[in-house]
C-alpha cells in the first residue's frame, strides 16, 4: 500500500473511524488533580537531586579544605614533588656560589622563601629568593632560631617579587656542621674525656683556640669507628667535604658558605700513648689557609 | 480533542432521535477542523516551552501538563484499560518526559508526538509486566491475504448503526498495541510517518499493520455475525 492507497483507505472507512470515535468517547475523562499529583512528584525528584547534589558538593568541599589545611600545616612533609625540586635547585646555587665565587662570603645565601598563592593553580609555589638579583638593596641582617644570618630586605619599595607572605623556613637540606662538634661533646662526656684549650697558627700569624679532648681507648668508646659514622652523614656533595681516615689518623674537613666557615676535625691516635685520642676541631674563615700541623 | 469527546458523547443522544447520520458529517469536519488549526498553534508555543522545559522551569511543566496532559492520558487509556494504572502510567511517562526533554530533536517529530511515543511505549511496557489473561485474535490462523479490499469497503464504508456498533464490539478483540495504532490512525489523524515514530517501527511496517489490522476486523466481524 503505497500513501494515497492509505489516504484514500483513511477517508473512505467511515464506518469504522466512527466506531473508533465512539469508542474514544466513552473512555474515561482524565482524572482532576492528576496533574498536581506528576508536579509534586516532579518536585519531590528534584529536591531529592539537589540534596544528593548537596551532599556531593559538601564531600568535594570537605576534601578540598582538609587538602589546603594539610598544605599549610606541614609543608615540608609532604612529598610534594614541585617543592622538592626547588630545594634541589637550592642546593644547586649553594654549590655553584660556593665553587664559583668563593669571595663572597660577605653575601652569603639567604634562605628567605617567598610563598605565592596562585589563583590558576591551587599549588603553592616556593620560589627561593636570591640575593644575587637584588645587588643594590640594602639589608638587614637577623637572627633566625638556628642563629643563620637572615637578610631581610629593607627598601619596601623594592618592586622585584609580588608574593602574598614571606616566610622563613628551616632549610632542611642544609646539615650544620656544628652537629659534628655536639657529637663529640656528647662522646666526650660519656667517654669522661676532660676538653683543653690548643692554639692553632693561621696563615695570617692570628692565633685561635680550640678544643681538644683526650680519650682513653676502651672496647666501649671507639672512636676512630664513632667519628667515621658522624661524618659519612653529612653529603659528601658538601663543599669541602674531605674525608681522610686510617688506622692512625681522622681527617675531616667542611665548608660551610652560608657561613663562610671553614671546619676541621682531626683525630690521631698518639704513638707515645697508644691508649690515648686525641679528637681536635676548629674552624676558620674560608678563605684562610690551614696550616697542617699536629699539636703535641 | 475535548470537544470530539463531548461531541462523541452527545452522539448517542443523536442517535436516539435519528439524527444520527447528519451530525456525524458535521462531527468529522469540525473534528478534522480544529484537530489542524489546534496542531498548528501548538507548534508555535512549543519551540518557547521546550527552552524553558530544559531549565527545568516548573511553570513550563505545569504547561506541558495542561496543554498535551489529555492527549498522553487518552494514548495511554487506549493500552492501560485500567483507570489507575493508566493514572500510574501517566505520571511515569511525564517524570519520564521532564528528565529526558534533553534527548527531544524537534526536527524528528513534534513534541506531542514525542510525547505520544514515551506513552506509547510506557504503556506496552506496563501491559508487559501485567501479563493481563486476555488473549486476543491470533492472525497467524486466519487467512488473511484472501480478502478483497471491495469486501473490506463494503463493511467499514456502511455507515448503518448496526455495523459501526459491530466495528465497534470487534475492536476489543485487537491486541492493545493494535488498537492504539487503528486510534491513532482514524482517531487522531496521525500520518503513518508520525505513528512510525511513535511505535519506533518503519512507516511501510506500520502500513502494512494497518491492512492486517483492518482485514482481521473483517474476520472477526464476521465471526460475530455468525
Amino acid at each position: 500500500m503505497n500513501e494515497k492507497d492509505i489516504k484514500q483507505i483513511q477517508e473512505q472507512d467511515t464506518a469504522l473511524r466512527q466506531a473508533i470515535a465512539r469508542r474514544e468517547g466513552r473512555r474515561p475523562e482524565m482524572p482532576a488533580g492528576l496533574n498536581e499529583r506528576v508536579m509534586q512528584q516532579a518536585a519531590g525528584s528534584r529536591r531529592r537531586s539537589y540534596s544528593w547534589l548537596s551532599i556531593a558538593a559538601s564531600i568535594v568541599a570537605v576534601c578540598l579544605i582538609g587538602y589546603t589545611l594539610l598544605i599549610n600545616i606541614h609543608p615540608s612533609e609532604l612529598q610534594n614533588p614541585s617543592i622538592a625540586q626547588i630545594d634541589t635547585l637550592k642546593d644547586a646555587s649553594v654549590i655553584a656560589a660556593s665553587t664559583t665565587t668563593p669571595t663572597q662570603q660577605e653575601e652569603p645565601q639567604t634562605n628567605v622563601t617567598v610563598v605565592t598563592q596562585s589563583s590558576e593553580s591551587p599549588l603553592v609555589a616556593q620560589v627561593t629568593a636570591k640575593q644575587e638579583k637584588k645587588p643594590n638593596v640594602p639589608v638587614q641582617q637577623t637572627e633566625a632560631e638556628d642563629s643563620l644570618p637572615v637578610y631581610m630586605p629593607t627598601d619596601e619599595a623594592e618592586p622585584t617579587i609580588q608574593y602574598a607572605s614571606v616566610a622563613i623556613e628551616t632549610d632542611t637540606a642544609y646539615k650544620a656542621p656544628g652537629k659534628m662538634d655536639e657529637f663529640i661533646e656528647k662522646m666526650a662526656s660519656y667517654g669522661r674525656a676532660e676538653a683543653g684549650e690548643i692554639e692553632c697558627l693561621h696563615s695570617s700569624d692570628t692565633l685561635s683556640m680550640s678544643t681538644i679532648y683526650v680519650f682513653e681507648e676502651k672496647q666501649d668508646v671507639e672512636v676512630f669507628d664513632r667519628l667515621l659514622r658522624m661524618a659519612i652523614w653529612y653529603d659528601n656533595t658538601t663543599p669541602g667535604y674531605f674525608l681522610s681516615f686510617s688506622q692512625k689518623q681522622f681527617l675531616f674537613e667542611l665548608h660551610d658558605s652560608r657561613r663562610g666557615l671553614k671546619y676541621l676535625w682531626l683525630a690521631e691516635r698518639l704513638q707515645h700513648h697508644p691508649a690515648l685520642l686525641h679528637p681536635y676541631s676548629t674552624r676558620y674563615n674560608l678563605q684562610y689557609l690551614v696550616l697542617s700541623g699536629v699539636p703535641q | 480533542m475535548q470537544f470530539a469527546c463531548k461531541y462523541s458523547a452527545k452522539l448517542e443522544k443523536y442517535k436516539r432521535k435519528k439524527v444520527y447520520f447528519h451530525s456525524c458529517n458535521i462531527f468529522i469536519n469540525l473534528r478534522v477542523y480544529r484537530s489542524r488549526s489546534h496542531r498548528d498553534r501548538m507548534n508555535k508555543t512549543s519551540e518557547k516551552l521546550i527552552e524553558r522545559l530544559k531549565s527545568d522551569d516548573s511553570h513550563a511543566q505545569q504547561e506541558l501538563l495542561t496543554t498535551y496532559g489529555e492527549i498522553v492520558f487518552r494514548q495511554i487509556a487506549r493500552i492501560v484499560f485500567c483507570q489507575e494504572d493508566a493514572e500510574e502510567v501517566y505520571q511515569d511517562v511525564f517524570l519520564k518526559a521532564f528528565r529526558h526533554i534533553d534527548s527531544y530533536d524537534t526536527s524528528q517529530a513534534s513534541l506531542s508526538t514525542w510525547l505520544s511515543r514515551i506513552a506509547y511505549n510506557e504503556s506496552l511496557n506496563f501491559i508487559r509486566k501485567r501479563k493481563p489473561p486476555i488473549l486476543y485474535v491470533d492472525d497467524r490462523e486466519t487467512d488473511l491475504e484472501s480478502i478483497q479490499e471491495e469486501t473490506l469497503a463494503e463493511t467499514f464504508q456502511n455507515t448503518d448503526d448496526a455495523t459501526i456498533e459491530l466495528i465497534e464490539r470487534a475492536l476489543d478483540f485487537l491486541p492493545p498495541a493494535e488498537q492504539a495504532i487503528i486510534t491513532m490512525f482514524y482517531f487522531d489523524d496521525q500520518s503513518i510517518k508520525d505513528i512510525a515514530y511513535i511505535t519506533e517501527q518503519n512507516p511501510s511496517t506500520i502500513a502494512s499493520k494497518l491492512s492486517r489490522t483492518r482485514k482481521k476486523l473483517y474476520r472477526v466481524i464476521k465471526t460475530m455475525q455468525r
